[in-house]
C-alpha cells in the first residue's frame, strides 16, 4: 500500500488538518537535510529533522515512545510467503496485513502494559499519528524485514530510512524512555541467498582442515565495525535516557539432523560469531542481553513433529544446495521451486517462536 | 552409426522453466543432429532455445554441435543417453523440470552418514536406469559455455562413465527428489574427467539427495580453490582427485 493510500485509509480516524499537516511534512522536508531527532513540544519530524507543524489539535501532541523494538525480520511476525516485501509502503518492510505470528515486541508490550496499534495498516509509529479518539501507542516497533546493520547505520546518518518516509530505526531507539529490545546483523551474512557459497567454504574447511567459514564471518563483522559502533551508540543513548536496553542474541535456525550439516553448522558458526560480537559490545556498555539460543534448542527448522519454532520445516543441505545451484549464466529458472525452497527453509519465528522470544526477554527485565 | 532413439516430440517452449510450454507436434528427434536443429529452430527465451523430449533419446556414435544455448526438457519419464559420441555445445541445460511441485513436500533420503560420522557405509551401484547417462563420450562447451543437469524427480539418476565433460563456465549436475514417493536420485561416475577451468568458472558441483559413487575420476576446476563440490547422501569415492564435500574413501 502506498503512503498516500495509507493516509486515505486512515482518514476516517485522522482529522483532515492532521492529514494535511502530515502530508506537508513529507512534501516540504528535504531528504536528509536536517539533523537531530526533532521530537519536542510543538515540533516533530518523522524523518528529516524538526518541522513546525500547525493545525494539529492540542490533543494530538506527539507521544514519546516508551518502548522501542528495533531489528530485522524477526521483529515483524511475518513469514517468507506472507511478507510482500516493500519498504516504501510499509515501515516494517512487508506491505501485508495480519502477520501470521504475533510479533514478540507486541507480546512484551502486552505483558508490560505498553500499547500499540493493531490497525491492519499496522502503522504504529506514535509520533506520526497521534489521533484524537485513537489510542496513544507507547510501543514503537521499528524493525524492518531484511534490514542489514550497515543499512540501519546508513539510515541513521541520513536521518531517514533507505526507502520510504519512515524514520531511521536507530534514531527511534534513541527516543525510548523505558525499554529498547532488538539486534541487527544477521542479514549482512546473506545466509540464505548465498548458502551454496557458504557450503563451498564449509567443504573447503573440511578438505583443508581450515576455518574459512569463520574467517568470512569475522571479515563481514570487521567490515561493519562502524555500523556496530552506531548501533551501540544509539543503544547507549537510550540507556543514558533511562531506558532498559536488551540486546537480543540470534537463535540457531536449523535443526542439527541428518543431511543438515551445512545448513545447521554454517548458520550456527555465523550466529555464534555474530552473537559474541553483540554480547561483548552489550556488556561493555552495561546493557542487558537476551539469548534466544537455549529456548530454540531442539526447535529449529527440520526437527519435525511440529516442534519447530520457525515457519520452516526443512534443513536438508542437499535440497537447499541443489536448488540454489543455478549458474549465473542461466537467466531464469523454474519459479515455483525457488519459492518452495524459501518456504521450506524459512528461519523466521512462528507463533511458538515469538512467544519463546518474548519469554526470554521478559526473563531478563527487572 | 547406430541410433537408439525411440521417438520424441519436439515442442517449442514458449516460456521459461516452470512456465507454461506451448506444445506443437514436430519431427521425432532421434539424433544429436536433430536435437541441434530443433534447438536452433525453436523460439528463444532470454537467449535460450528449448526442446521437450517426451520419449527417450539414446544416441550412439554421433558427432554433433549445439550452436545455441539450449534447454532440453525430459518429460514423461524420458531419458537421455549419449554413448560413444562427441558433443560440442553452447550453454546446455538438461532437466526434468518439476514445474510447480512443492519442494516442501520432498521426501528425505534414507538416513545415511554425515560427513563427520563413521563408519562409512558401502554405496552400491545405482539400481534402475539412469535418467541421464553419458558413456564413453566427450561433451565440450564452447569458450564460455556451461553445463547444468538438473533433475527433480524420483529415480532421477545421473551416470557418467569413461567420459569427459569439459565446460569452461560450470559443470553442475544435481538430482533431488521432489516427488512424494520414490527413491531420491543418485550420482555415479566412473573413469571420467570433469573439467571447468573458465575463465571464469563457477566450478563443478555434483549434488544428489540419493547416493553418490565416484570411482577413478578426475576433477579439474579453477573455482573453489581447485575443488569440485560433491554433496550426496551418502557418498563414497575411490581413486578420485580434486573433490571435497560429503564423500569418503571406502
Amino acid at each position: 500500500m502506498r503512503f498516500n493510500q495509507l493516509l486515505a485509509r486512515r482518514s476516517t480516524l485522522v482529522p483532515a488538518g492532521a492529514v494535511l499537516a502530515a502530508m506537508m511534512v513529507l512534501s516540504v522536508t528535504p531528504v536528509g537535510a536536517a539533523e537531530g531527532s526533532g521530537y519536542g513540544a510543538g515540533t516533530y519530524s518523522i524523518d528529516s529533522g524538526p518541522v513546525e507543524l500547525s493545525g494539529w489539535p492540542s490533543s494530538s501532541t506527539p507521544v514519546i515512545p516508551k518502548y522501542v523494538a528495533f531489528g530485522d525480520s524477526l521483529t515483524t511476525g511475518f513469514s517468507i510467503p506472507r511478507c510482500v516485501e516493500d519498504r516504501e509502503s510499509s515501515p516494517w518492510g512487508c506491505d501485508s496485513a495480519n502477520p501470521p505470528a504475533r510479533p514478540y515486541p507486541n507480546r512484551i508490550a502486552d505483558a508490560r502494559g505498553y500499547t500499540y496499534s493493531d490497525d491492519p495498516d499496522h502503522y504504529d509509529d506514535p509520533a506520526f499519528f497521534p489521533t484524537p479518539g485513537y489510542p496513544d501507542v507507547t510501543l514503537d516497533r521499528v524493525g524492518i524485514w531484511g534490514d542489514r546493520i550497515d543499512e540501519a547505520a546508513l539510515s541513521y546518518g541520513n536521518n531517514m530510512n533507505e526507502k520510504g518516509p519512515w524514520k531511521a530505526q536507530l534514531r527511534a531507539v534513541e527516543l525510548a524512555t523505558e525499554l529498547v529490545t532488538g539486534a541487527l546483523g544477521i542479514n549482512d551474512f546473506r545466509l540464505t541467498g548465498d548458502l551454496k557459497q557458504w557450503a563451498a567454504l564449509y567443504f573447503q574447511d573440511y578438505h583443508f582442515g581450515e576455518t574459512r567459514v569463520k574467517e568470512r564471518a569475522y571479515d563481514i563483522i570487521d567490515r561493519r565495525d562502524a555500523a556496530f559502533d552506531q548501533m551501540f551508540a544509539s543503544l547507549r543513548e537510550a540507556r543514558d535516557n533511562g531506558a532498559t536496553v536488551v540486546v537480543t542474541l540470534y537463535y540457531y535456525f536449523y535443526h542439527d539432523g541428518f543431511d543438515c550439516d551445512v545448513t545447521h553448522d554454517v548458520t550456527k558458526t555465523v550466529v555464534d560469531i555474530l552473537n559474541q560480537e553483540l554480547k561483548t559490545r552489550a556488556e561493555g556498555f552495561n546493557l542487558k542481553v537476551a539469548d534466544f539460543r537455549p529456548a530454540f534448542e531442539g526447535h529449529g527448522a527440520g526437527v519435525g513433529n511440529g516442534e519447530e519454532y520457525t515457519f520452516g520445516t526443512d534443513c536438508s543441505t542437499t535440497k537447499a544446495v541443489a536448488h540454489e545451484t543455478i549458474p549465473s549464466w542461466m537467466p531464469f529458472i523454474g519459479g515455483a521451486g525457488q519459492e518452495a525452497i524459501k518456504r521450506g527453509y524459512d528461519p523466521h519465528p512462528n507463533a511458538k517462536g515469538t512467544k519463546a522470544m518474548a519469554y526470554v526477554i521478559l526473563g531478563v527485565l527487572p | 552409426m547406430k541410433k537408439l532413439a525411440y521417438g520424441g516430440v519436439l515442442v517449442l517452449a514458449a516460456c521459461a522453466l516452470g512456465v507454461g510450454v506451448a506444445r506443437s507436434q514436430s519431427a521425432v528427434i532421434t539424433s544429436l543432429a536433430e536435437l541441434s536443429s530443433a534447438c536452433e529452430s525453436s523460439d528463444k527465451t532470454a537467449g535460450f532455445a528449448s526442446v521437450v523430449l517426451d520419449h527417450d533419446l539414446h544416441v550412439r556414435d554421433e558427432r554433433a554441435t549445439l550452436a545455441v544455448p539450449c534447454i532440453v526438457y525430459l518429460r514423461e519419464g524420458a531419458s537421455l543417453a549419449i554413448v560413444d559420441s562427441e558433443l560440442r555445445s553452447a550453454h546446455l541445460v538438461v532437466t526434468d523440470d518439476a514445474g510447480s511441485m512443492p519442494l516442501s513436500e520432498m521426501t528425505l533420503p534414507t538416513p545415511g552418514t554425515l560427513a563427520t560420522e563413521k563408519p562409512v557405509p558401502v554405496v552400491e551401484p545405482l539400481e534402475g536406469v539412469a535418467r541421464v547417462r553419458i558413456e564413453r563420450s566427450t561433451l565440450t562447451g564452447d569458450d564460455d559455455a556451461g553445463l547444468l543437469v538438473r533433475l527433480l524427480h524420483a529415480e532421477g539418476h545421473i551416470a557418467v562413465a569413461d567420459s569427459t565433460l569439459d565446460y569452461p563456465a560450470s559443470s553442475w549436475m544435481t538430482t533431488t527428489n521432489t516427488d512424494r514417493t520414490g527413491r531420491p536420485g543418485g550420482f555415479e561416475a566412473t573413469g571420467s574427467t570433469f573439467r571447468s577451468v573458465g575463465p571464469p568458472s563457477e566450478g563443478i558441483w555434483l549434488v544428489a539427495s540419493g547416493p553418490g559413487r565416484l570411482i577413478d575420476d578426475r576433477f579439474e576446476t579453477t573455482a573453489n580453490d581447485g575443488l569440485a563440490m560433491v554433496v550426496t547422501a551418502p557418498c563414497q569415492h575411490s581413486n578420485v582427485t580434486g573433490i571435497t564435500g560429503r564423500c569418503h574413501s571406502p
